[in-house]
C-alpha cells in the first residue's frame, strides 16, 4: 500500500477538570484515548459514534485545532504535532474543516465574499483581483450564484449556508477536508443535495475526506472505510461493506441494530442495548464497552483489549484476541442468556457466524 | 366517531408579523383514533409542531390566530375552551413530551416533585398517595433505584433518563392522548432505541393514543400505525404506514423516501428534491410543492389541489390523482 495521506499514531487528548476551592486539577476527561488510524489519498474515512465518544475531538486534533496530549499526526508527510508557528499555519492550507451548524459557523456580520476571501488573505494567495475571481469560481463549484457574493449569511437558507461552508474549506485547494457532522443539521431533502455535492467535489478535486457523523446511514452512503468509536477508543475499523454486512464487535452490532429502518415491513424485536455511556472522566477499567456489552466476559472487566488486525478489519475485543476462536477456554461468558438472545432474531448475527467460519478457513 | 378520538377539522393558524398575517397551518384535518399511533412527519418549518401545540392550546393569541377550523375532543371544540377549562385537560386528558428533556424539566425541582405536580393539580390526592404514585411512575418507565431518582435533580440524570422522566410526568394522570414532539431527536441512537421500545410497551399498558411528531422516517416506520406527511403547512398525504412506505403517492413523499441514505447502498448519487422549502406565506396560490416537483403541470400554478381519497383510507393532495385534470392534460 502506498503511503497514507493521513497517519494518526496513538493520539491521546485528555482535558483537565478543575474543581474545589483552589480550582486545582481534580481529574481528566479522556476524550481521545490512544487512537491510531490512517487515511489513504482520495479516500473517505468515516468516524462514527455516539455523542461524547471523542470523534469531534479527534477531528480537531487532526487539524491541530487542539493540541494532543500524546501521539503524532502526520499529514502528507509532515508531522503536524512537531511543527509550530508560521510553518504550521502554512501546512494548514492542506487540511480544512466544515462544521455542523451552518448558522453559527458563518460570521453574520461578514459578507460572503469576505468570508470566502479570509483564508486567501491569511495565506497571502494572489492579488485582490485574483482572489475575487477565485471566490466567484468557488461559488459556482458549490452550486451557488456568483452574483450572491455581496450578500450576508442570513439571506441564505441552511442548505445554501452549508454550501458556503464547503466553499470556504475548498477555496485553498486542500488535500484533506474534515467534515464534522456536516449534514446533521439539515433536513433530509437538503441533506441529500449536500451529500451529492460532496461526492462530486471529491471526484473533481481528488479530495480526501474525514467524515465525522453519528448517522450510520449517511456514513454508509458516503464512506469507503469506517472507524467505530466508543468512549475515546476505536472499537472496529473496516471497509464500509465489511463493517455493515459482517460487523463483529458487539458495539458495532448493537449500534447497527438500533438504527430505525425506514421500512415498516422490517419492524422486528430488537435487542436494545441497556444503560448509558459511562463518563469519559471515569471510564471503566477494562474494555470501555464492558459495562453495556451483551457478551461481556470476566477478562473484559480487567484488561483493555488492543486493536488487532483480523482478516480485512481491525477490532478491539476480547472475543477476537488475534484469532478467531469464539469462546476460548478460560474465558467464561458471564451472561449466557444475553448471548443466546443475541443470536436469535438478528439477521446480522447470522452473517457474523458466516464471517467467523469464512475467516477461520 | 368514538368519544375518545381526537379530530382536527380544517385547522388554519396564522401568526401576525411585521409583514402582516402569515399562514403557517393551512386546512389541516386529522383524526387520531383511540389506541393508535399517528405519525406526523415533515421537515423543519412545515408546521408539524405548531399543529401539535394548537391541540394543547399552547399558542397565545396574539400572535397566533385561528381564522378557521376546529379541534374536536370528546365532542367539544378545544379552540373555544377558556384557559381555565384547558388547564383541566392539559396534562390530564392530553399530555405532551418535548424534544429537549433538559429544557423542559425544571432544573431547581427534584424529579419527584415534578411528577407529583400534575397529580396535585388534577387529582384529589394527599402527599403520601402522590409519592406512592410518583414512585410507581418512575418504576413504570423502567428507571432503577426509584427512591434515589425521586430525590434527584434533572442535571444528575443522563439524557435518556431525563426523557424517561418526561414520559413519567406525561403519563402520571393516565391521559387519553399523548403528543410526542420529536421525543428522541436529541438522543443517541442506542438511547433512542431504548426510549422507542419503552413507548411501545407503555402504550400497550395504558391504552392511550399517540400523536408522534418527527422528521425521521425511520422512526415513523418503526412506531406508527398511520402517517400524515406535512409540507409547508398542509398535509399532502395520509394513510396506513405500510401503504405510505410501499407506494407513496405524493411527489414530495416519494422524493423524501428516496433521498434517505440507506444502509448497505453505498456511494452513487442520492436522489434529492431540488430547491428549498418555501418560506411560509410566500406561495399564495397553486400547489405549495410545485417549484420542487418533477411532475409539475400548468394547473399546479393556478389552482390548489384538494385532499382526495385515492384508495381506501389513503389521501393525497396532488392533481396527478385527479381524474378530471389528468383527462384534460
Amino acid at each position: 500500500m502506498s503511503n497514507p495521506l493521513v497517519a494518526v499514531k496513538n493520539v491521546k487528548k485528555y482535558f483537565p477538570v478543575y474543581g474545589g476551592i483552589l480550582n486545582k486539577e481534580v481529574g481528566q476527561v479522556k476524550a481521545v484515548d490512544g487512537v491510531s488510524l490512517s487515511i489513504q489519498e482520495g479516500e473517505t474515512f468515516g468516524l462514527v459514534g455516539e455523542s461524547g465518544c471523542g470523534k469531534s475531538t479527534m477531528g480537531k486534533v487532526l487539524l491541530s485545532l487542539v493540541e494532543p496530549t500524546e501521539g503524532e499526526v502526520i499529514i502528507n508527510g509532515s508531522n503536524w504535532t512537531k511543527v509550530k508557528g508560521r510553518d504550521l499555519i502554512s501546512l494548514k492550507k492542506d487540511a480544512q474543516i466544515v462544521f455542523q451548524d451552518p448558522y453559527s459557523s458563518l460570521n453574520p456580520r461578514m459578507k460572503i465574499i469576505d468570508i470566502l476571501m479570509e483564508p486567501l488573505n491569511a495565506h497571502k494567495i494572489g492579488t485582490k483581483k485574483e482572489r475575487i475571481a477565485l471566490v466567484e469560481g468557488i461559488m459556482e463549484k458549490v452550486g451557488l450564484n456568483r452574483k450572491q457574493i455581496y450578500r450576508y449569511p442570513h439571506e441564505f437558507s441552511g442548505g445554501q449556508r452549508q454550501r458556503i461552508g464547503v466553499a470556504r474549506a475548498l477555496i485553498l485547494n486542500p488535500k484533506l477536508i474534515v467534515l464534522d457532522e456536516a449534514v446533521s443539521a439539515l433536513d433530509v431533502s437538503i441533506q441529500s443535495q449536500i451529500l451529492n455535492l460532496l461526492i462530486q467535489l471529491q471526484d473533481d478535486f481528488n479530495l480526501t475526506y474525514l467524515f465525522i457523523s453519528h448517522d450510520l446511514s449517511v456514513i454508509s452512503h458516503i464512506c469507503d472505510r469506517v472507524g467505530v468509536m466508543y468512549l475515546g477508543h476505536l472499537m472496529e475499523v473496516a471497509d464500509v461493506s465489511t463493517l455493515y454486512e459482517k460487523p463483529l464487535h458487539p458495539y458495532t452490532l448493537s449500534l447497527l441494530e438500533a438504527v430505525p429502518v425506514p421500512d415498516p415491513t422490517k419492524r422486528r424485536k430488537k435487542k436494545v442495548l441497556e444503560g448509558d455511556v459511562p463518563s469519559p472522566s471515569n471510564p471503566p477499567k477494562g474494555c470501555v464497552f464492558s459495562t453495556r456489552c451483551p457478551r461481556v466476559m470476566e477478562v473484559c472487566r480487567e484488561k483493555r483489549p488492543p486493536l488487532v488486525h483480523l482478516a480485512e478489519r481491525e477490532i478491539a475485543c476480547h472475543l477476537y484476541p488475534g484469532g478467531l476462536e469464539e469462546n476460548r477456554p478460560g474465558h467464561k461468558l458471564l451472561d449466557e442468556n444475553a448471548l443466546s438472545e443475541n443470536h436469535q432474531g438478528a439477521i446480522v448475527v447470522e452473517d457474523k457466524k458466516a464471517a467467523i467460519e469464512g475467516g477461520s478457513r | 366517531m368514538n368519544h375518545d378520538d381526537l379530530e382536527i377539522k380544517d385547522l388554519c393558524l396564522e401568526f401576525s408579523t411585521e409583514n402582516g398575517r402569515v399562514r403557517v397551518v393551512n386546512g389541516v384535518s386529522l383524526q387520531i383514533k383511540k389506541g393508535e399511533t399517528l405519525g406526523l412527519v415533515g421537515e423543519s418549518g412545515c408546521g408539524k409542531s405548531v399543529t401539535a401545540m394548537s391541540i394543547m392550546r399552547l399558542i397565545d393569541t396574539p400572535p397566533g390566530y385561528y381564522p378557521e377550523g376546529e379541534i374536536l375532543y370528546q365532542g367539544e371544540d378545544l379552540l373555544k375552551k377558556s384557559e381555565n377549562q384547558m388547564s383541566k385537560i392539559r396534562g390530564n386528558d392530553i399530555s405532551m413530551i418535548f424534544q429537549e428533556p433538559m429544557t423542559s424539566l425544571n432544573p431547581v425541582l427534584r424529579i419527584g416533585e415534578q411528577i407529583e405536580e400534575s397529580l396535585f393539580i388534577h387529582q384529589k390526592i394527599n402527599k403520601k398517595e402522590a409519592k406512592e404514585k410518583a414512585l410507581e411512575m418512575i418504576r413504570k418507565v423502567r428507571i432503577p433505584r426509584e427512591e434515589e431518582i425521586y430525590r434527584s435533580y434533572p442535571h444528575e440524570l443522563s439524557g435518556g433518563m431525563r426523557q424517561r422522566v418526561m414520559i413519567a410526568i406525561a403519563l402520571a394522570c393516565d391521559p387519553n392522548l399523548l403528543i410526542a414532539d420529536e421525543p428522541t431527536t436529541a438522543l443517541d441512537v442506542t438511547i433512542q432505541a431504548q426510549i422507542l421500545e419503552l413507548m411501545v410497551k407503555l402504550k400497550e399498558e395504558i391504552d392511550a393514543s399517540i400523536l408522534f411528531i418527527t422528521h425521521d422516517l425511520g422512526v415513523v416506520a418503526e412506531m406508527c400505525d398511520r402517517v400524515a406527511v406535512m409540507y409547508s403547512g398542509e398535509i399532502v398525504e395520509q394513510g396506513e404506514v405500510y401503504e405510505i412506505f410501499a407506494s407513496p403517492k405524493h411527489p414530495y413523499t416519494q422524493g423524501l423516501l428516496r433521498s434517505i441514505p440507506k444502509i448497505g447502498k453505498t456511494r452513487g448519487i442520492l436522489p434529492s428534491i431540488r430547491g428549498q422549502v418555501p418560506m411560509p406565506g410566500t406561495i399564495k396560490e397553486g400547489c405549495k410543492f410545485r417549484d420542487r416537483c418533477d411532475y409539475v403541470m400548468e394547473i399546479c400554478h393556478r389552482e390548489e389541489p384538494g385532499f382526495m381519497e385515492i384508495a381506501n383510507g389513503h389521501h393525497c393532495r396532488c392533481f396527478l390523482y385527479s381524474e378530471e385534470v389528468m383527462k384534460d392534460e
